[in-house]
């Protein structure tokens, strides 16, 4: 190797040397004193004027029992620890059908109104919360943005180099056409490289979120019921067009909820498994009942029909038959084009109560269309009496005109 | 001077045309007709038109960001984006109406949604849905928009205004009404 | 033909991107003719670091001192006018309602200078008419403010800077290097840079004068504030300077 072909690659290994960043942070929750590493307070600065909006925004579940239910489950966890963490730990419920929640570098979480409609008490709830605890005290939106520094550093030297041995082959008489390949081939096991982190991540977080629960007493056999419930809920989502596990930044649900199966082999080996905090199942559905209907009519409302459809069941089930479960299995008929047995569900939810007017506007839609114009008007006559001032009121008074 | 640098002289020029210049024009009295297709009607003065990838005509008099007046067209019996759901030539105008609703209170970036009011209306003898409604975008800065939308020819066309709410909706309201009360539809 | 495309090409490099960076309404020339008070709400400057591959890190303690700087800098111009009263607004001592009042305000304004840019500063969107004729505003409400703090005018100073990391620097240099040698040459783009500043009136909500300075260079040095700081006012007319204060100003920096 030549002296000239030396020199260009100690400088692009210098390059590439220079702009790392670390990944290496102690956990939060192993420092007595707590106190910022590199751009952790910048990183945390940054996110709160997004949050500040986010709060004041209607994306924030409109239920302040629901939220200081989560909180408190949250609590729990916590411990009393936050003092030493220097930062706020505070869930915030999201109105959002979508199975997810996130916690933010600083100690803000999020929790979708879609994730908690498919647990089944706090216990799987606290598996949750704790997951995304475990985020917070393990540094991980500082180590993954760094990692995203490094990445991306290391693609934008390679892509540099590439050019410069694409040069040299073709002034030296080679075929340089396999660089391209070459490069491609790199720049894709960096990629991998960032997902494949992003996943370790993920697990790191599910194995720092069993221990708390484990350690706050909850019954372990829940957290993984928890994964379970994801795993239906995912699978239920009507998506097309998956992302290819290598660019997922999450590992597959089935492969976490084995993990789950092994912590639980491995606790079970030296402790007697009993919890000492209830699971919490009635609570929790008391908690959640009004925002099921309102998550699930979300789902309607985006065609989830499968997530619609479990949500009502478990609404059903839990809450007994009333007109309400009836008027969404109807709504959910109707997504379905099931228009006749849709206008029996109603008929039934008005049986029910006569004085709900979004089954009594429906039904008279249906009817109307169905040509059965009498009942319909019928019931767009109730409808205006109970809602006179409703914003669709003249398309219902023009109906009755007609 | 040799073609080649004629060439490039050309060339030149030619990205200053596409790039630099006379892509949103002023709207003056001399340019106030406007017609595309089966629909005409007269262009609010002191607004301007520009160019938007899918719309049939975009007009803003301060910049899209404060005010807008957007038709745009659907094909029916096409899945809508967030609700799935397709405008179909047999739904009644108040389920139409409904469906539009739906699919932009799914927005990205809305926050906040509101209706107003949904109310039947009439676009030069085609029966129309009027939906008014408020949002918040992202920045949490508040919004008006109303939305005129008519089946037509098997599809489904939109004719939708969006401002600022603070200042900008008061003063741009009147021009995209007005706009609506000249519009023509050729139903030959 | 050849002159005539040499005449065509002068006449849009000439005609088509002027190069003035700020914008008045017909009311600013008279403005300041009269004390008037403004306030000035807390700069709002923002340092990034941008990595080498193009990740932009936001840096509170370089935005910190670049506000700071901008501050004092807006201070020691303002106070060169005779006829300019200013204060600046301490939001610390604001209660929930008047701080949601300001956040939303200066949401407002955002979206407002936005569209002063794009159409008045871009030219792929440039109307000419508003150019020759700058009307913006943000509306009579803005006037609540007073209930907050008395004022006629309002002065919002906003900047961003991307700072490219050492890693960054190098990528371009090696990325140049090779574009000599191969004649392919892969760009290391700079961040979208900027310092922008307004005078809004109170009482109509109208932006008396709008000022933009694209690249603007690194404000974390404090000299480079105080040379941005009198660019943004330089070309206010003389009459409205104090002649003493003005000279000490220009004197600033010279040193």
């Amino acid at each position: 190797m030549n002296k000239v072909t030396s020199m260009v690659l100690i400088l692009f290994a210098t390059t590439f040397l220079i702009s790392c960043a670390s990944t290496n942070f102690e956990n939060i929750e192993n420092i007595s004193k707590f106190e910022h590493v590199e751009d952790e307070k910048s990183l945390w600065k940054e996110v709160e004027e997004v949050q500040k909006k986010l709060v004041n925004s209607s994306a924030i579940y409109p239920d302040k029992d629901l939220q200081n239910y989560v909180n408190g489950v949250l609590d729990k966890l916590v411990a009393g620890n936050e003092v030493n963490w220097g930062a706020d730990i505070e869930a915030h419920v999201i109105y959002n059908s979508d199975f997810n929640a996130a916690m933010w570098p600083n100690g803000f979480m999020i929790v979708h109104t879609g994730l908690l409609a498919h647990l089944d008490n706090e216990a799987q709830l606290a598996t949750i919360l704790g997951h995304e605890l475990t985020h917070f005290l393990h540094r991980h939106s500082l180590k993954s943005r760094n990692k995203l520094v490094n990445i991306t550093a290391a693609l934008g030297t390679i892509r540099v180099a590439a050019v410069g041995a694409a040069y040299g082959l073709a002034y030296n008489g080679y075929d340089p056409s396999g660089i391209d390949d070459l490069h491609n081939a790199i720049a894709l096991g960096f990629e991998g490289a960032y997902y494949g982190y992003s996943r370790a991540t993920e697990f790191d977080a599910d194995e720092g979120g069993f221990d708390l629960v484990k350690e706050r007493g909850y019954d372990v056999k829940e957290a993984k019921a928890a994964m379970e419930n994801m795993l239906v809920a995912t699978e239920l989502v009507e998506k097309k067009g998956e992302i290819p596990y290598f660019y997922s930044s999450h590992p597959k649900t089935k492969l976490r909820i084995k993990n789950y199966s092994k912590f639980i082999n491995d606790l079970s080996k030296d402790v007697d498994l009993k919890s000492t905090i209830s699971n919490g199942e009635q609570e929790y559905m008391n908690h959640i009942k009004n925002m099921l209907i309102d998550n699930l009519s979300l789902d309607i409302k985006k065609k989830n029909i499968k997530l619609a459809k479990r949500q009502i069941e478990r609404y059903s089930k839990a809450y007994s038959d009333d007109y309400k479960s009836l008027y969404y299995e109807a709504m959910i008929l109707l997504r379905e084009d099931k228009k006749d047995e849709a206008i029996e569900k109603l008929s039934k939810s008005k049986q029910l109560n006569s004085q709900h007017p979004d089954t009594l506007k429906e039904l008279g839609v249906l009817l109307y269309k169905k040509g059965d114009k009498d009942e319909a008007k019928d019931n767009f006559r109730n409808y205006l009496i109970l809602q006179p001032d409703a914003k669709d009121a003249d398309f219902i008074r023009r109906y009755l005109d007609e | 001077m040799n073609n080649r640098i004629k060439g490039l002289f050309v060339n030149v020029v030619l990205v200053f045309l596409l790039v630099g210049c006379a892509t949103i024009k002023l709207i003056e009295e001399k340019n106030v007709k406007w017609k595309s297709g089966k629909f005409s009607s007269e262009l609010p003065t002191g607004w301007s038109k520009y160019s938007w990838p899918g719309n049939i005509l975009s007009l803003t008099r301060d910049g899209s960001y404060l005010q807008y007046i957007f038709i745009s067209k659907t094909k029916t019996n096409k899945e809508l984006q967030k609700t799935k759901k397709k405008i179909t030539e047999d739904l009644l105008l108040q389920e139409l109406s409904e469906i539009i609703k739906d699919e932009l209170s799914l927005s990205d970036g809305i926050t906040n949604f509101e209706v107003i009011s949904q109310k039947p209306a009439n676009i030069d003898g085609i029966d129309a849905f009027r939906l008014e409604y408020i949002f918040k975008n992202s920045e949490m800065v508040d919004y008006h928009g109303v939305v005129y939308g008519f089946v037509f020819k098997k599809k489904y066309y939109e004719i939708s205004y969006c401002a600022m709410q603070q200042h900008y909706h008061a003063v741009s309201i009147d021009a995209f009404e007005k706009f609506i009360k000249n519009f023509k539809v050729e139903q030959s | 033909m050849k002159r005539k495309f040499i005449l065509i090409l002068v006449l849009f490099l000439f005609t088509g991107c002027a190069p003035l960076t700020y914008r008045t309404n017909s009311a600013f020339d008279t403005y300041f003719k009269e004390k008037k008070r403004v306030l000035v709400l807390s700069p709002d400057m923002k340092i990034y670091k941008l990595t080498a591959g193009g990740v932009d890190q936001y840096q509170e303690d370089w935005s910190f001192e670049s506000n700071k700087y901008m501050k004092d800098e807006i201070k020691s111009e303002l106070d060169s006018f005779k006829t300019i009263d200013f204060a600046y607004l301490d939001t610390n001592s604001l209660g929930q309602a008047d701080k949601q009042f300001i956040d939303e305000q200066k949401s407002i304004y955002y979206t407002v200078a936005s569209s002063v840019v794009v159409h008045t500063y871009e030219p792929a969107l440039l109307m000419k008419h508003k150019l020759k004729d700058f009307d913006y505003t943000m509306g009579i409400e803005l006037s609540e403010i007073k209930n907050i703090q008395d004022a006629e005018v309002i002065l919002f100073v906003s900047g961003r800077n991307y700072i490219w990391t050492a890693g960054r620097a190098s990528l371009a240099f090696l990325s140049g290097a090779v574009g000599l040698f191969t004649g392919v040459y892969l760009p290391v783009p700079a961040g979208k840079e900027l310092l922008a500043a307004s005078l809004v009136d109170v009482k109509t909500g109208d932006i008396l004068w709008f000022n933009y300075l694209a690249m603007p260079g690194d404000m974390r040095m404090e000299k480079t504030v105080r040379r941005l700081s009198k660019k943004l006012f330089r070309d206010f007319p003389e009459e409205w300077r104090d002649t003493v204060r003005w000279e000490l100003r220009k004197e600033q920096g010279n040193e």
